[in-house]
């Protein structure tokens, strides 16, 4: 069992990408994904955190190509957080999550980008691929 | 001659981007414009939709008073059709707003606030070790131990509410989630471990005891036999930073006041109200209006009453600063958060502090972090009714499809929040939500009145324009929810800009 957890504002163009495409999959019933819809929850989905279930995260990053894999650590040191707040709450979160939890689960994070034609394709793509491989 | 600068301060949000535009003559400043600088338009977004989609478009305004918003939007709809909920459900839904609200202030005070005092800013204090070691970011063991602690009281809502974040389990009539008996005393359990900790490490004592604390003098007591809690450290650096003196607006408040009582739901146990230049008045909600003036939307009708508010944005409108309206109560500009909620409600210890200190920065603060000595005992109560009221009702049918008109309003971790709903066969016609910020955040109005924190930093001397420390303390005590990366452009040299931080 994987962990999927959409993150963004699903009513700002485009940042809401990761949740329209959580949206399509409320039409499904998959049977070794979670998927979450994270939103602008922020500090707030810590417990989701709380497994050890491998987490994939879906996310818009600005000027990335579509469905790119980046691994926590990668992220975090391209992203320059030094304090908490409001809008960066979810990487704040992030780069808490070692001290804040004893064995913290595997976590990567898939760039989804809706200015790339037929953009959903390519992600559900990777995504049954990534299934497959935790199989 | 003065010099005379003009910084431009974002203090980015969630729900939305605002700066502040202040003018600094000879360090101090003289004028202040709160900018709201995304257009949200979530009141167009519910137009024509069915009513129950309020229920699903508003917990998403905001990721932190996701539930708030909810709450707001239900009691709008039943207050249009006059629909009372079960005892079980007002227990159930008391627990859900008071843990989000708990969380958000305990974060607030310990990530946002007190993160500031382990800015270099202060590195000659003495303090400045000691703060580092218990609040700097990602380090600090008290902000560590408080970020653990709130995501806690958080799971509350999650099994209330089967769903996180972003739940909609609070509806018309009650609550959809039937929690098992097992799930609530898990909720109780994690209700009771915050008390702990928030009683050994925040206050100091027991909530009990804590309630008996109603003076300036014996508060200043309690603190000098516990300076090792988080509200004592907080103090010391207050008064090193005079937080005591700055970020006073005036003595205006508006709270909608919360945690109803489950056998008469119409009741709130903190009460609502106003206080008007000192002294209280019962909440009068036709009181309540927008101006535009000196916003970004259509110059049709400047002052709106919710029911009938438009917004039609117009960023050419003359006078426009802002995507904010200003809400005013009677004409007044009205301050809401922890504060006014403690003070309408007659809290004896934040009243004595109000009246010695004003409402300054120093016990705007603190009443946010000992807003949850009050709320906490209400957890406690509502967790142990809903254990022993096991198996009641906690859903009344509501009606489908209807028209008419309510209004939610509802006390959010930053303040009062009010959503207005017109309903006409079951699609929403119109639909106004005025937020905490809005109050707080307004800009001027018609008769030039400036909006509160607009007025708060009116005279407030900045020591270092680089990294100005003390707007950063008196903006975030109305907890706007702000990043705070200033961009300075000098007036006398339009050329030369500056780029830096306030607090981290």
């Amino acid at each position: 069992m994987r962990k999927i957890i959409c993150v963004g504002n699903r009513y700002i163009e485009p940042d809401g990408a990761a949740l329209w495409i959580y949206d399509q999959v409320q039409e499904k019933k998959e049977k070794y994904l979670e998927w979450i819809e994270g939103g602008i929850g922020g500090m707030n989905l810590l417990p989701h955190f709380e497994t050890k279930k491998e987490i994939l995260v879906l996310d818009y990053f600005a000027g990335t190509p579509n469905a790119t894999l980046f691994s926590l650590e990668d992220v975090l040191a391209k992203v320059d957080i030094k304090e908490y707040s409001h809008p960066n709450a979810f990487y704040y979160l992030l780069n808490s999550l070692d001290v804040l939890l004893e064995n913290r689960p595997k976590i990567n994070i898939l760039s989804c980008n809706p200015q790339t034609p037929a953009y959903e394709q390519e992600i559900f793509a990777f995504i049954e691929q990534w299934k497959n491989n935790a199989a | 001659m003065a010099k005379k600068i003009t910084l431009n301060v974002p203090l980015n949000r969630v729900e939305g981007d605002l700066d502040i535009n202040v003018t600094i003559e000879d360090g101090v400043i003289v004028e202040a414009k709160s900018i709201g600088t995304l257009y949200r338009g979530f009141e167009n977004i519910l137009q024509g939709r069915v009513a129950l989609d309020s229920l699903v478009v508003t917990p998403r305004i905001c990721g932190i008073c996701s539930v708030t918003h909810l709450c707001a939007a239900v009691d709008a709809l039943e207050n249009a059709q006059n629909i009372t909920p079960p005892a079980q459900a007002v227990r159930l839904r008391n627990l859900s707003l008071l843990s989000e609200t708990i969380q958000s202030d305990i974060r607030q005070f310990f990530l946002m606030f007190m993160g500031d005092f382990t800015n270099e800013f202060y590195q000659d204090a003495p303090f400045y070790q000691e703060a580092t070691h218990h609040y700097e970011p990602f380090k600090g063991a008290s902000s560590k131990e408080a970020l653990k602690k709130t995501t806690e009281i958080l799971k509350v809502v999650a099994i209330i509410g089967g769903q996180w974040p972003h739940t909609s389990h609070i509806v018309p009539g009650g609550i959809s989630t039937l929690p098992s008996l097992l799930e609530l005393t898990v909720a109780q359990n994690h209700i009771e471990e915050i008390i702990s900790w928030y009683e050994q490490n925040v206050l100091g004592c027991s909530l009990e005891a804590f309630s008996k604390i109603e003076s300036v003098e014996s508060f200043m007591y309690h603190l000098e036999e516990n300076a090792e809690t988080d509200i004592a450290r907080f103090t010391r650096y207050a008064e090193y930073a005079q937080l005591f003196k700055i970020g006073k607006t005036s003595q205006n408040f508006l709270s909608y006041g919360t945690v109803h009582n489950p056998l008469n739901p119409s009741e709130r146990l903190i009460k609502a109200g106003v206080i008007i230049e000192g002294k209280f008045e019962e909440l009068d909600v036709s009181k309540i209006y927008e101006d535009i003036s000196h916003s970004w939307y259509k110059q049709v009708n400047v002052k709106q009453k919710p029911f009938d508010g438009v917004t039609h944005p117009d960023m050419k409108s003359e006078d426009g600063y802002t995507w904010a309206k200003a809400p005013r109560y009677a004409k007044k500009v009205m301050q809401t958060g922890p504060l006014a909620q403690a003070l309408v409600n007659g809290d004896k210890l934040l009243t004595s502090l109000n009246d010695k200190y004003g409402d300054c920065a120093y016990v705007r603060e603190l009443a946010r972090i000992l807003r949850p000595a009050i709320h906490l005992k209400y957890a406690r109560q509502d967790i142990q009714g809903a254990i022993e009221s096991f198996g009641d009702m906690s859903y009344n049918q509501a009606v489908e499809e209807f028209s008419g008109e309510g209004v939610g309003l509802v006390e959010a971790a930053r303040g009062a929040l009010g959503h207005w709903v017109r309903v006409k066969h079951g699609k929403i016609e119109n639909y106004q939500i005025i937020t905490p910020t809005a109050w707080n955040g307004s800009p001027q109005d018609l008769e030039g009145n400036r909006g509160a924190w607009e007025n708060a930093l009116i005279g407030l001397e900045c020591r270092d324009i680089k990294n100005p420390m003390e707007m950063g303390h008196v903006v975030r005590s109305f907890d706007p929810c702000l990043v705070c990366t200033v961009h300075a452009i000098d007036m006398q040299d339009s050329k030369q800009k500056y780029k830096f931080k306030i607090g981290l």
